[in-house]
């Protein structure tokens, strides 16, 4: 799917400019940044989060992530906001929390990044 | 327009919120239209939202409406009295397609931006749209190739035994705010150099994950050094302590760290950067003394066709 899809699905407010064109195909929920470096799919994985530090962004752009999706309203700061901005990282909040987010973009089609071992 | 051009538009798939103003001036009902014309002059704009006090959007008003009032020498009037409430708004996620068909269908010359929720959070006019069309034409300008043909051919065009770039990063201890900004430099320095995408990736993730364990756990921050020549990219990361008191543990268990619970709450420390980092590298050393610091090297081969992670 496209990240203006994931932005209609669930209801999002887009944080900085980007591709709405871009292709999702993977979701990855987290709460630990070194899970998603060391599971996440190259180029095409939707990190959802909590975190709204500078970290979560540098971490998507380590892997090539497609966007990060913060669920519950929770907003980055300007700084990470301007970050992200500079490093092509797309940004959208929702309101959604992560079960509904997570639910909603499987129902959809979104693929878990994670391969269950 | 020409055809072709809203053609392209729409394969570039804008939307209204890359492309509209984000700073939008507004006006109050209540204000006089003397203020308005002040704020049309000094910002040099020729329309201007109407929100009340709640912040919702009421109205919108225009130099024309402007002109007309004083035509009726109406200077003392408010704004409220001569805004036009028939109001034709885009949402930010609509795509510059239909907001270009909302332009033409209606002839008005600027639209107020809504999101989701129906908050003011834009405004929109026909020169945002050419401005965002330009910058994107711009970014498929060769300039980028270019520079990533030069720098990749930079180990063939200069001779010697044994080239190679050295690249050299300090990091500060617990610098949060700009942890990942070697890494980000690297793996920039890496794709300049015509590195493979998913190399570039692997050495990215590692690079970062050992500037994070810099950050997190060195007394005094560290030093990264990232060699690079023709065939691949060493990475030394080195500093002068604590040192890990238990290597075999850092490096097998799954799940075994040292990182203090509130570094944790901020999503690191599970356990498993240096597997990771292992994962990534094509070879890894790791020597470590209590007292005395770490040095960790890693190596990458950059031009391998070997499908990445094959030696996990």
């Amino acid at each position: 799917m496209r990240l203006g899809q994931v932005i209609e699905i669930l209801n999002g407010r887009v944080l900085n400019e980007f591709n709405h064109a871009r292709e999702v195909e993977y979701g990855f929920e987290t709460a630990l940044l070194s899970d998603v470096l060391a599971h996440a799919q190259p180029h095409t994985t939707l990190i959802l989060t909590e975190i709204t530090n500078h970290q979560v962004v540098r971490t998507a752009e380590m892997v090539d992530a497609a966007g990060v999706l913060f669920v519950k309203n929770k907003m980055p700061d300007e700084s990470a906001i301007r970050l992200a901005t500079q490093v092509g990282i797309p940004l959208i909040v929702t309101r959604l929390g992560m079960f509904e987010a997570c639910g909603k973009l499987y129902a959809a089609g979104v693929q878990p990044a994670r391969k269950v071992e | 327009m020409p055809d072709q051009e809203i053609t392209r538009v729409q394969k570039l798939d804008f939307r209204v919120g890359q492309v509209m103003s984000r700073n939008v001036i507004t006006v109050t009902p209540g204000a006089p239209l003397t203020e308005l014309k002040e704020i049309m002059r000094v910002n040099r704009i020729s329309g201007v939202p109407v929100v009340n006090e709640d912040g919702d959007l009421v109205g919108l008003i225009s130099i024309e409406d402007l002109f007309r009032a004083y035509e009726d020498g109406a200077f003392h009037e408010f704004v409220g009295g001569r805004m036009s409430t028939s109001l034709i708004t885009v949402q930010e996620a609509d795509s510059v397609d239909a907001a270009m068909q909302k332009f033409q269908q209606t002839g008005v010359g600027r639209l107020p931006v809504l999101n989701a929720w129906g908050d003011l959070v834009g405004m929109l006019t026909k020169g945002d749209i050419t401005r965002g069309l330009l910058r994107e034409i711009q970014m498929d300008t060769q300039d980028e190739e270019i520079c990533r043909y030069r720098a990749s051919h930079i180990f063939r065009d200069v001779e010697s035994d044994d080239t190679s770039l050295i690249l050299r990063y300090k990091i500060p201890p617990l610098d949060f705010t700009h942890g990942g900004e070697a890494s980000s430099k690297v793996k920039h320095a890496l794709t300049r150099l015509g590195a493979d995408m998913q190399i570039v990736r692997r050495a990215a993730i590692a690079s970062y994950e050992a500037e994070m364990n810099l950050i997190i756990h060195a007394d005094h921050g560290g030093l990264i050094t990232a060699k690079v020549d023709a065939s691949q990219v060493t990475l030394t990361i080195e500093d002068d302590g604590p040192g890990i008191a238990d290597v075999k543990r850092a490096l097998e268990e799954p799940g075994y760290t040292t990182t203090p619970p509130e570094i944790r709450a901020m999503g690191f420390g599970g356990g498993m950067g240096l597997k990771n980092i292992r994962k990534c590298a094509d070879t890894m050393k790791l020597e470590s003394e209590v007292g005395r610091g770490t040095k960790l090297e890693i190596s990458l081969r950059l031009h391998s066709r070997e499908a990445p992670g094959q030696k996990r």
